[in-house]
């Protein structure tokens, strides 16, 4: 066995970490082999060294200074309460069905052909007719609607601010 | 370590209004946090700002924590972001300690060595800590987060964004890094 991959099976004998069968490998070892033994306590040895590790402590005005800085502090709401599954799936929603739409459109317009070059599906954008879609009157309802979606969220927004702060 | 219960039974009270019930939990925690921002910033008035910072912001995103992990990985876990996000911030500023710094602790240390005494075990502890210092930043996370904070290698994943066999290889080199550290050092005879 190689003495770096040993090092490595002895520390996570030492951690804990290693399988029952490693384990039961290492206890092999350190009852076979000297070498083993006096690598595995010199080890154990250092190990006791690290565990004399002791936490660092800051000023003893710590606690008072967190406690005042969170006199003026709430606690935000779960991120679970603010933010609506539904609206995460209308959107979700949206976005996969323009895909399908777009993939089917795609798949709708390939020719498949024996070209010997290879070239891009032609997509045809007229015959979609986006003028009868986009009239003016269209653009005046989008804006209109995108306008009072932005006023009820805003309102919501602001309902709710004034809640937390009375 | 403390118990988890008496954690999340910490955390409900808070949940519920009692904000001095939070202060249990900084008392409980503010050293681990204070000693994990010091890997990073070597900056005892730096440091503790940031740990000011860390429990400010978990107490803001307390109603986030969800239990699935102990209370401890989940502070650990803001602690690593605060000091990462802060470095980033920050650039090059942090400072290190240097060599010069590290002879004249091991000058000092070999001429009051009395062996067998509890001055001794004193003596390595502060090598310890001493050489903790030396170590890279994310080396000497890992190593107190895994012998002072107590948390397990799969906690020390979750802390760190990093796989628990990733963590294992890079605990086993810290280890070995701040023995080299310590024995080219510091005494051998303190270190056995």
């Amino acid at each position: 066995m190689e003495q770096h991959e040993l090092e490595i099976q002895l520390w996570e004998y030492i951690d804990g970490t290693s399988s029952p069968a490693e384990r039961e490998h290492i206890d092999m070892l350190l009852a076979t082999d000297g070498q083993v033994k006096r690598q595995y306590e010199e080890m154990l040895a250092f190990q006791s060294v690290l565990q004399t590790a002791a936490p660092e402590e800051p000023s003893l005005r710590f606690t008072k200074n967190v406690m005042e800085a969170l006199a003026q502090t709430t606690i935000a709401p779960a991120a679970n309460k603010y933010v609506n599954p539904f609206v995460l799936r209308g959107i979700a929603a949206f976005f996969i069905v323009s895909m399908l739409v777009i993939i089917a459109y795609a798949l709708a317009n390939v020719r498949t052909t024996q070209a010997t070059a290879l070239s891009l599906p032609q997509i045809n954008l007229q015959a979609l007719h986006p003028e009868r879609v986009l009239s003016p009157v269209f653009i005046s309802m989008f804006f209109g609607v995108n306008v009072i979606v932005g006023l009820v969220l805003a309102d919501m927004y602001l309902r709710r601010r004034g809640r937390r702060h009375t | 370590m403390h118990g988890q219960e008496e954690d999340i039974a910490l955390i409900q009270m808070v949940l519920q209004g009692t904000q001095s019930a939070y202060a249990r939990l900084v008392v409980r925690y503010q050293s681990y946090v204070f000693s994990l921002a010091l890997k990073y910033v070597n900056d005892r008035e730096l440091a503790e700002e940031l740990t000011q910072d860390v429990f400010i912001k978990a107490y803001r995103s307390l109603a986030d924590f969800k239990g699935t992990s102990k209370f401890s990985t989940w502070l650990y876990t803001i602690t690593h972001n605060t000091c990462l996000s802060h470095l980033r911030k920050k650039g090059s500023d942090t400072v290190y300690p240097g060599d010069e710094y590290l002879a004249s602790f091991a000058e000092q240390s070999g001429h009051a060595l009395q062996p067998g005494t509890l001055f001794e075990q004193k003596m390595q502890q502060q090598m310890l800590d001493h050489a903790l210092r030396l170590l890279p930043i994310a080396d000497g996370e890992i190593v107190t987060l895994f012998y002072l904070a107590e948390q397990s290698v799969e906690e020390i994943g979750l802390i760190t964004g990093l796989s628990a066999s990733n963590v294992k290889v890079k605990l086993f080199r810290a280890r070995a890094k701040l023995k080299e550290i310590m024995e080219t050092r510091f005494s051998r005879e303190l270190i056995r």
